[in-house]
Parts: C-alpha cells; sequence; structure tokens
C-alpha cells in the first residue's frame, strides 16, 4: 500500500493522505442478497416494533424517577456548584431528552433538550432560568398534563427561546 | 437483500437503561443472538478487543470515555482490533456540530434518538452496504466521506491495491 503526499504543497509541508481498501467484514460475513428487502425487512421491522413496545409498558412507569433524579441533581449543583455535579445534571437532563418522546411524553423531552444545551452550552446558565426548566418539568411531568396543552407548548418554547438568547450572549 | 443478523456479533455501548432495553429488544427482534452490552467507553473498549464485534452501536454520552473518544481508539490503528469496524452513533443531539465531530471521529454513521425499528434496520443494513474505502490522514482515519453528487457512495468496491490521492481527510478525491 503506497503513501502518496497530497498535491499542490513544497514536499516538507506534504500531509500523507493513503486511501485504503475496506474489508467490509460485515459484508462478507452476513450480508445475503438473495431477496427482496421488503420480504425481509416487513417482518423483522413489525417484530421489532412489538418488542419495542413492550419495552416502552416496561419503563414508561419509570418517568418520575427520571425527573426526581433530575431535580436531585439540580439540588445538589445549586447547593455545590461543581463541574461534577453540573456533569450529572447534564447528563440526567440529556437521558431525558433522549427517552422522553420515545416513551409518549415528547414535551417533557423537549424541555428536557432545552434544558441540556442550556448547560451544555452556556458557561454560567442564569439560576432562573435552570429553575424555570425543572419547575416546567415538573409539571409536564404530572399525571393529569396534557402535552399538546397551548401553555405548556408556550412555556416550552418560551424556555427554548430564552435558552437561545443565553448561547448567543456566549463569547465566541 | 437482508442481514443475517442470527451471525453476527454487536457491540451495544449505552448507559440509559430504557435505550439500551429498546434497543437490544429491536436487535433481538432482527434476529440478533450476540449481543454484548457496555455501559460505560471502558467497558466497550473492553468488549471491543475481547469479542472483536462485526457492528459497534455507541452512544455518545456515557461515563468516560464518551462515544466520540470510543469511536477514535476503535479507529486507532495502532492499537485497535479492528480499526475499520462498522460504527454507528447513536445520539440524541441533533447539531450539525455533533454530527460533524462524530464524522471526524471515523463513524460510518449517525443515528438520532428516538430510534424506530425502521430506521435502526436501514441503518445497519447501511453498513453492511457501505463499501466505501478508508482515508488515513493525519489525524484520521476513517470512511471516505460521500460525494453529495453521488448519494450512493458504496457503489464501487475498491481493489486491495486502490490506492489514491485526496485533498483532505475522509473528503471524496
Amino acid at each position: 500500500m503506497k503513501i502518496i503526499p497530497a498535491p499542490c504543497k513544497p514536499a516538507d509541508q506534504a500531509e500523507t493522505v493513503e486511501i485504503v481498501a475496506n474489508p467490509n467484514r460485515l459484508a462478507r460475513k452476513a450480508l445475503v442478497m438473495d431477496s427482496d428487502y421488503d420480504r425481509a425487512a416487513t417482518p423483522a421491522i413489525s417484530r421489532a416494533e412489538r418488542a419495542l413496545e413492550q419495552v416502552r409498558r416496561q419503563h414508561r412507569a419509570q418517568l418520575p424517577q427520571f425527573l426526581d433524579r433530575l431535580t436531585e441533581h439540580h439540588a445538589a449543583w445549586r447547593a455545590r456548584p461543581r463541574a461534577q455535579a453540573r456533569e450529572r445534571l447534564l447528563r440526567a437532563a440529556h437521558d431525558l431528552r433522549g427517552c422522553a418522546a420515545d416513551l409518549g411524553q415528547p414535551l417533557i423531552g423537549r424541555i428536557a433538550g432545552s434544558l441540556s444545551r442550556l448547560i451544555g452550552f452556556v458557561a454560567k446558565p442564569p439560576a432562573a432560568l435552570l429553575d424555570a426548566h425543572i419547575a416546567a418539568l415538573r409539571a409536564a411531568g404530572r399525571p393529569d398534563a396534557v402535552a399538546d396543552d397551548p401553555v405548556a407548548q408556550a412555556v416550552a418554547q418560551e424556555l427554548e427561546d430564552k435558552v437561545a438568547q443565553a448561547i448567543a450572549r456566549e463569547p465566541g | 437483500m437482508r442481514l443475517e443478523f442470527d451471525r453476527l456479533s454487536i457491540l451495544l455501548a449505552e448507559d440509559n437503561a430504557y435505550m439500551r432495553a429498546a434497543l437490544v429488544a429491536m436487535l433481538e427482534a432482527f434476529g440478533a443472538q450476540a449481543i454484548h452490552q457496555a455501559t460505560d467507553g471502558e467497558t466497550a473498549l473492553a468488549l471491543f478487543h475481547e469479542e472483536r464485534p462485526d457492528i459497534v452501536l455507541l452512544d455518545w454520552e456515557m461515563p468516560a470515555p464518551d462515544g466520540l473518544a470510543v469511536a477514535r481508539q476503535m479507529r486507532d490503528r495502532e492499537s485497535s482490533p479492528d480499526p475499520f469496524v462498522p460504527i454507528l452513533m447513536i445520539s440524541a443531539h441533533a447539531e450539525r456540530a455533533r454530527v460533524l465531530a462524530a464524522r471526524d471521529a471515523g463513524v460510518n454513521d449517525y443515528l438520532v434518538k428516538p430510534v424506530t425499528p425502521r430506521v435502526l434496520y436501514d441503518k445497519l443494513l447501511g453498513l453492511a452496504v457501505d463499501q466505501r474505502p478508508f482515508v488515513a490522514a493525519p489525524g484520521y482515519f476513517g470512511p471516505q466521506r460521500p460525494d453529495p453528487q453521488q448519494p450512493d457512495p458504496s457503489a464501487r468496491r475498491p481493489r486491495e491495491d486502490d490506492t489514491r490521492k485526496t485533498g483532505h481527510p475522509g473528503d471524496r478525491a
């Protein structure tokens, strides 16, 4: 296998760039070309949808625990604003963002996404804005909460706008 | 075309219990039997060395090292047991900068949560069909980036002695 210097640069500055054949072990081991896509994919995907729904049912009840954990991490960070506490809160928000919509709580996922952007991209997030996210998440997690309630949607939008403004104020 | 999932060894690195359960359920429904699970980057790398998986599914946000760092180590030709392993990054991060960072770490493809069975199936099949050659350049080892003019970069299978010039790491020549 040859190494070829990239063109248009003096020899002493030349970057070596190499193109290497992909052995594609995966295709050689398990890719079969004997059937059309739908014939194999449709039943597999149907089975997966049923299996996924079963997992969702098992985990839906755990959403309040996710919210409790998030609230605890927020309280811990407010009490002692250390990097480790911030990281825990960010991870909790990110987890919620990743799974809430899948568990039938898109509003919680949306607010958690806004919170994770606030923690992830703003060096010193305003305490009031953090508090507002936590309060909104607690409200959205109440059993009687309605995800597409216009007021709830307006609150989520307002939080996202405030976070966007805070990110825009960040230097660099 | 189809993948014989029952022949595959799959490494799944995901710290969120729900997401991990959901992904395992979908993979098993596809027919996968050997699914090695990790909840942090360190365990993922250890399993990668021990099990030599055919596919790696990596969450970005997990206890150190994170998915991005894990992908970089898997692509390290000096130390990796299989620097060509197909890597699918799965993340709630949809920001363009994140996707580009994952690409620059050498991942083959990127999947934004929530994950649906159809998208997961298609992405996994896509990893097998993907025959892009790899690019080795200072600071990068990974699949050649797709040419926007040619949506199917896997159309051409490179020869073993295939060596060409390119301008930037990962960019199509």
